[in-house]
């Protein structure tokens, strides 16, 4: 899977009758920032377009699928085809004004790196040859793209690791994964939203519950999202249970402008 | 409300899931069979959404404090209200006090209560479906009281209607997923001549099928899957994702099992044999 950040719209987009509710579109199947920026805003017209579907979007495919059985797979990619192409000579032309820098929300989730909290921050460490210090702050500083959610309720692929970060997922996963973990695995980082086996090398910890079921909107981001960690204290970290317990703690949320 | 006096081996509550929230990665759950869960209701002139108890392999025993109307359809078991024997596929009228047993599987897995009104457990995203990372409880436990709306006596006309899906079905029917065309054609071949089986690696998430076929090694960018969709690992383990799948995978899509064919396997156990027949779709 290479990273084709060069890559530019407009894509041949490949379209695969998936069952008889649903439509996978794909855009060329790498990995890159480009195709996930367009397939995100190409999601939102589809939305409007087929209020009734469920569009669930990963890297650069877009699932669509309908409450009843599709009548015509022809007619409806047809449909998209079109659709594509307008928001296409669109998007072309507002790139050469500013509403190509439309903002998108970038959220800031607090994670204790301290060794109570980060069980394999050593050894991964020890194998990639950093410092503790250094990890923790390459992998604090970079800002990550939500690419999948997927695997659990809220469990995000964020992609944007820097490549001194890439490691292997551990050789035997763990039966047990304590909630808000936060893992690497190659060139993905990624929270654990509960507990579950997983076999991801945990480094650090966050406090705040990211998926909660009991909410109407349990989850905050959505694919094409911008994500942040924030390095916190043991104090900080237990201050803000305190605060998620109390209910008054809200995940930060800021608008990223794009460069 | 109903008491379990015994929960037996996999008894859960199931409507049909929580589909508009598979953005966000909640598995889309739900009846395994959900055309014999759509049957019961139906039988008891229930919404389709009401949910239903999903009887697993053994039944439970279960003990009713008031009058309620129920049905069964899907797996057969022998049925005892008390001592007497029971009919399924037909609206049941049971009295409080009286206890519902279940004797030994004659015919596929999976045997579906509905209940007039629909059991009222609490209902978690738009589901009262009972799911595994979401749910306080994902099935039955001895002691659980359930509750459900009460009955009253008069049921306007006795229906009486047997679900479509197939207890013993030899064929399952799929699409072509869409790495199929990434298999060379001896891998497609043997997908149409092999005669798979439902290995003992079978639950609500995924039936892993064997034998393997011969490995497949591309690798593949994670992309999303649904209940049905047939992946292969790179050994070239068939896995057939079911109703509490992830909602995205990174192992090649090579079919699509038809709606009718996931309910099929849903009743389909361990030694179960079966072809996979492809069907077009346009």
């Amino acid at each position: 899977m290479l990273d084709a950040k060069k890559s530019k719209p407009p894509y041949i987009l490949e379209y695969h009758s998936y069952s008889e509710y649903s439509l996978l579109i794909q855009w060329p199947q790498i990995v890159s920032e480009n195709i996930l920026e367009e397939l995100s805003a190409f999601k939102k017209t589809l939305q409007r377009l087929y209020p009734e579907a469920i569009l669930t979007a990963a890297y650069a495919s877009i699932l669509l699928v309908f409450p009843e059985r599709i009548t015509s797979f022809p007619a409806l990619k047809a449909e998209i085809k079109q659709e594509y192409e307008t928001f296409s000579e669109n998007s072309v032309s507002a790139k050469e004004s500013e509403i190509d820098h439309r903002p998108l929300s970038l959220y800031k989730i607090p994670v204790c790196y301290e060794a109570a909290f980060a069980p394999d921050l050593e050894a991964v460490c020890t194998q990639l040859k950093l410092s503790p210090e250094a990890l923790i702050s390459k992998h604090s500083k970079a800002t990550y793209t939500v690419y999948g959610i997927g695997f659990l309720p809220g469990f995000m692929y964020l992609g944007g690791l820097d490549s001194e970060l890439e490691i292997p997922r551990k050789s035997s996963p763990r039966m047990k994964v304590p909630a808000g973990s936060v893992g690497l695995a190659a060139k993905q980082t990624g929270v654990y939203p509960c507990e579950s086996p997983g076999g991801w090398q945990l480094i650090g910890q966050t406090p705040i519950p990211l998926f909660n079921p009991l909410q109407d909107s349990p989850f905050f981001a959505e694919v094409g999202d911008k994500i942040q960690f924030t390095p916190i204290s043991k104090d900080t970290y237990k201050l803000l249970k305190i605060q998620v317990a109390a209910g008054i703690y809200n995940i930060e949320k800021t608008i990223y402008t794009q460069l | 409300m109903i008491k379990v006096l015994k929960a037996g081996l996999y008894s859960s509550i199931q409507d049909l899931g929580r589909s508009p929230l598979q953005p966000i990665g909640v598995p889309m759950g739900g009846a395994m069979d959900r055309e014999s869960a759509l049957n019961a209701n139906a039988l008891l002139e229930n919404a389709p959404e009401a949910a239903v108890l999903e009887i697993t392999m053994t039944g439970p025993v279960l003990a009713f404090t008031e009058n309620a109307w129920v049905a069964f359809s899907g797996a057969i078991f022998p049925i005892y209200l008390d001592q007497n024997k029971v009919t399924m596929n037909t609206p049941l009228w049971i009295k409080a006090g009286q206890e519902l047993r279940f004797g030994t599987l004659e015919k596929g897995v999976r045997l579906y209560m509905a209940i007039k009104g629909g059991f009222l457990s609490d209902i978690l995203l738009g589901s009262r479906s009972m799911q595994a990372y979401l749910s306080p409880m994902i099935k039955l436990e001895k002691g659980m009281e359930l509750l459900h709306a009460t009955g009253e006596k008069d049921q306007a006309v006795i229906l009486e209607k047997k679900s479509n899906t197939p207890l013993d079905a030899k064929k399952i029917h799929a699409f072509q997923g869409p790495e199929f065309r990434n298999l060379d054609v001896s891998q497609q071949r043997e997908i149409s001549q092999q005669t798979f089986q439902v290995s003992n690696l079978n639950n609500r998430m995924a039936y892993q099928l064997l034998p393997t076929i011969s490995p497949f090694e591309k690798s593949q960018l994670t992309g999303p899957v649904l209940p049905g969709t047939v992946q292969i690992t790179p050994a070239g383990n068939l896995m057939v994702l079911m109703r509490e799948a992830q909602t995205t995978g990174g192992y090649p899509r090579i079919l699509q099992l038809t709606a009718e064919s996931i309910n099929a396997l849903a009743q389909l156990k361990t030694g179960d044999t079966f072809r996979i027949k492809i069907l077009p779709l346009n």
